[in-house]
């Protein structure tokens, strides 16, 4: 024990110590991969690192008390065929689930994987070459990758074969390092296969588009991981597709790393051993065009980034002048409109605010696939209004509304220059309550009103016009309740005030989410269905929410009044009182 | 007038402002020195509402700014140390947001800000955002939007940093000019050639405490001096520049 505590004592000494130029910048970038501009606080997002960590981690957990039973009962029958059917269909499920959340945080880490502009200032006038600078990002990246990838396919490959173990099955340690090779390869396919795409990105796109084109791949990936999901979760269902050897498997990535997990875990059938070798050929491509990416971007990018000219806005006199109008009949009040404009501005053009809405927006956009994803799979449900289909079309703007909004809060805590808060404080003028009515008419047009508008014609061709209409007057109350509900208590001009992330455990808030969705999704969107089927009870459900609605209202507008707006976020006790006082 | 009586903020107990006192008349431009660490930000920072003071009061036209400190902040205009600005917004979105959280009206705002950004010479550059402008270019889209609502009092902290010799000419005329219109001007720097320039009272403090409090003529008189460099030396006891130098190139070499 003492040995050990030397030698860890050791290695935190040797670690303190300066070492080479190489090593110090890998050490930067490792750091800089859980960096943020958003805090200050030290420690926070160690707390939010370790808690992504800890969820990845313990994925498997969950699933195998599930695995155990099926694996059971599979191993009662008399056929191994079903046994051998299911480990197939969960050996791709669990490939794709690391090919998904790979895909999800290259995507978060999006802006990390090239050395950035403001590595080059940062980095201006130290002696270290640009070679040096690329070569330690690209192996703090891979480190990063390494960590994530370990964290991902090891705890189930290691348990799973043990759980699986039975009459038709007998587990070795072998299985594991197989399984895990087979899952690691396929999210090193994604991984370098992104960073590729970014390096073309990097050195096709003209600079000046670069910005846009780059925040819209990586919203498109992001989206299309999140999406994803649902299906993924689905794929132990698809067992009874196992004993087929398709053609078009060639062109399905998944599919590759499959056959090479088969063909690692002994399989012989020559489909099999062909699609393994497309698999290593995939990772073996991917890894050297994102080299390649790094190779060519060392050569132009800091060229590229240093001498293009920042790009002045369009001036658009004539829109800006129809806008001007518009805004000045919705939205009369200066302050509301300062407010209005300043929230407009800054989701416009702030990369990570429009990351984290888009995240919001994808978590949506996966749920309410999902609802249509099993009715598609399940065909006798699909017959045309079906009560399925229609409670999938009636809670597509309850979850699109829920998360919007849900997001729109968040991000509204998130700061952009925090220290340039300065400018409200010293000129709120006691404009308080008119300062924080521009953020919710934001939230009105820009949040609940697009809502019901993109899901109207979903609605008008489900339920037809009338009940279509019907039904999204009745999932656009909820929206607006929800609106009053996050917005109560909510005293903060958007993106201006410090953010302590971290407040709440993760397995909490998705807890939380969860819950809500549970409840204000499926149930009300199920409510809201039986409501329109007769013209009292649609009535009826509309009074309610409506009364609802102006109860929320009146009482914010009432009881909410904290008379002054909040720059600083406080930490919530470690301890929570049940806050009985007396008066 | 700005009158503050007994100025105290403490951290910690530590007060780093103490017992700070001053008069700015209509017409008077008021230089406010120190060393770093002497309590000019935190000055500032009590005057614009950034932070509570914890003793002592602050009193515009004879009334006590603590009964409605939005009105007192409505009258002045503020030019912060630091131009710690949104750099994602373009200098005439930057000057609009302002103006509307003044309640300028867009008849009044916008030829205000269009004569603005020309006189600062940052017509060309009014739809590039903030994050490409050069130190000088934000100081002035600061200054623009200190202006911007024709206030009595002007708080400038260290308002000539980053400016061409051209730009720092013609603030230090408005200055005077502003002055001549009975506008009070705090104006904190370290410059103090500027400050002998520009002012016609200062106040120097030291640690927190006022340690003169005079027109610049006065305390030549009185400190037998003939600049204020030398003066300031000698009442914020400056260490010997020689023997600072001395210990860098020692700390250098060693």
């Amino acid at each position: 024990m003492n040995r050990l505590r030397t030698y860890a004592a050791e290695f935190r000494a040797w670690l303190e110590e300066t070492h080479g130029a190489g090593f110090e910048l890998r050490r930067h970038f490792f750091r800089r991969f859980f960096d943020s501009d958003l805090v200050s606080t030290p420690g926070q997002w160690q707390a939010v690192a370790i808690g992504l960590f800890a969820i990845v981690v313990s994925l498997p957990v969950p699933l195998l008390q599930a695995y155990f039973h099926k694996y059971r009962m599979l191993s009662e029958l008399d056929s191994d065929v079903p046994f051998r059917h299911a480990v197939m269909a969960d050996h791709l499920f669990l490939i794709t689930l690391a090919m998904t959340l790979t895909a999800m945080i290259t995507a978060i880490q999006w802006q990390s994987l090239f050395p950035g502009l403001r590595d080059y200032l940062v980095l201006a006038g130290l002696p270290v070459r640009t070679q040096q600078v690329f070569r330690a990002k690209f192996t703090a990246l891979l480190v990063f990758m390494g960590i994530f990838v370990g964290a991902l396919c090891v705890p189930p490959s290691c348990s799973l074969p043990f759980v699986m173990a039975g009459r038709y099955y007998t587990p070795h340690w072998a299985n594991s390092i197989e399984m895990a090779t087979a899952m690691a390869a396929s999210a090193f396919f994604v991984f370098f296969a992104l960073v590729a795409l970014q390096g073309l990105l990097l050195n096709v796109t003209p600079p000046r588009w670069f910005p846009a084109i780059s925040l819209l791949v990586q919203g498109v990936v992001f989206t299309l991981a999140v999406c994803a999901l649902p299906l993924v979760i689905s794929i132990p269902q698809l067992d009874r597709f196992m004993d087929q050897r398709p053609d078009f498997a060639r062109w399905v990535p998944p599919a590759w790393f499959l056959a090479l997990d088969q063909w690692l875990n002994g399989s012989r059938e020559r489909y099999f051993a062909e699609l393994g070798r497309i698999a290593w050929a995939g990772v073996g491509i991917a890894a050297f065009l994102a080299v390649v990416a790094y190779w060519w971007s060392y050569r132009r990018q800091k060229v590229r980034m240093l001498e293009t000219p920042v790009q002045a806005r369009g001036d658009f006199s004539v829109l800006r002048r129809a806008l001007a109008v518009l805004r000045d009949r919705l939205i009369p009040e200066l302050p509301e409109q300062a407010v209005f404009g300043f929230t407009a501005a800054t989701l416009s053009r702030s990369r990570m605010h429009r990351m984290v809405l888009t995240a919001f927006v994808a978590v949506a956009l996966a749920l309410i696939a999902e609802g249509f994803v099993s009715l598609f799979l399940n065909p006798r449900t699909i017959a045309a209004n079906s009560y399925a289909l229609r409670q999938a079309a009636a809670s597509a703007p309850l979850a699109l509304s829920l998360f919007v909004l849900a997001g729109y809060r968040y991000l509204f805590r998130l700061p952009v220059e925090l220290r340039a808060n300065w400018l409200f404080r010293v000129h709120e003028g006691g404009n308080h309550k008119l300062l924080l009515r521009g953020m919710e008419k934001f939230v009105f047009w820009f949040g609940t009103i697009p809502v019901g508008a993109i899901t109207l014609p979903l609605e008008v061709r489900v339920f037809g016009w009338q009940t279509g209409v019907e039904i999204a007057v009745l999932t656009f109350l909820p929206a607006l309740i929800v609106q009053e509900a996050l917005l109560a208590g909510f005293d903060k001009i958007p993106f201006t005030s410090a953010y302590l992330p971290g407040q709440r455990p993760l397995i909490q808030t998705v807890t939380l989410y969860g819950a809500a969705f549970g409840a204000y999704v499926i149930l009300l969107g199920g409510v809201i269905v039986s409501a329109v089927r007769l013209t009292g009870s649609f009535l009826l459900a509309f009074s309610l929410m409506l009364a609802i609605w102006g109860w929320l209202r009146w009482s914010r507008r009432v009881y909410g009044d904290a008379g002054e707006i909040e720059y600083e976020e406080s930490m919530e006790p470690a301890v929570q009182t049940l806050a009985i006082f007396r008066d | 007038m700005l009158e503050v009586r007994g100025l105290v903020k403490r951290y910690n107990r530590v007060p780093v402002v103490d017992d700070v006192s001053f008069v700015i008349r209509p017409g008077e431009i008021l230089g406010y020195l120190g060393p770093n660490g002497a309590g000019k930000s935190t000055t500032v920072k009590i005057l614009t509402g950034l932070i509570e003071p914890s003793d002592g009061g602050i009193f515009f036209n004879g009334t006590d700014v603590r009964k409605d400190f939005v009105a007192f902040q409505r009258r002045i205009g503020y030019v912060p140390e630091e131009a710690h600005v949104y750099p994602h917004l373009t200098g005439s979105e930057y000057l609009q947001l302002i103006g509307r959280l003044r309640g300028l009206p867009r008849r009044v705002l916008e030829p205000r800000m269009e004569e603005l950004l020309r006189v600062f010479s940052l017509w060309d550059d009014r739809h590039s955002p903030l994050s490409s402008y050069s130190k000088g270019m934000r100081q002035k889209i600061l200054l623009s939007g200190a202006l911007l609502h024709n206030p009595e009092l002007l708080i400038l902290d260290e308002p000539f940093s980053g400016l061409d010799v051209t730009t720092a000419l013609v603030l230090r005329t408005l200055l005077h000019e502003l002055a001549a219109l009975g506008k009070m001007v705090f104006y904190s720097s370290h410059v103090l050639e500027v400050v002998e320039k520009v002012c016609y009272r200062v106040l120097i403090l030291r640690k927190g405490k006022v340690v003169a409090h005079e027109t610049v003529e006065r305390l030549r008189d009185l400190m037998h001096e003939p600049s204020l460099e030398n003066i300031f030396a000698q009442l914020t006891e400056q260490e010997d520049p020689a023997e600072k130098v001395r210990g860098i190139l020692a700390a250098m070499q060693s």
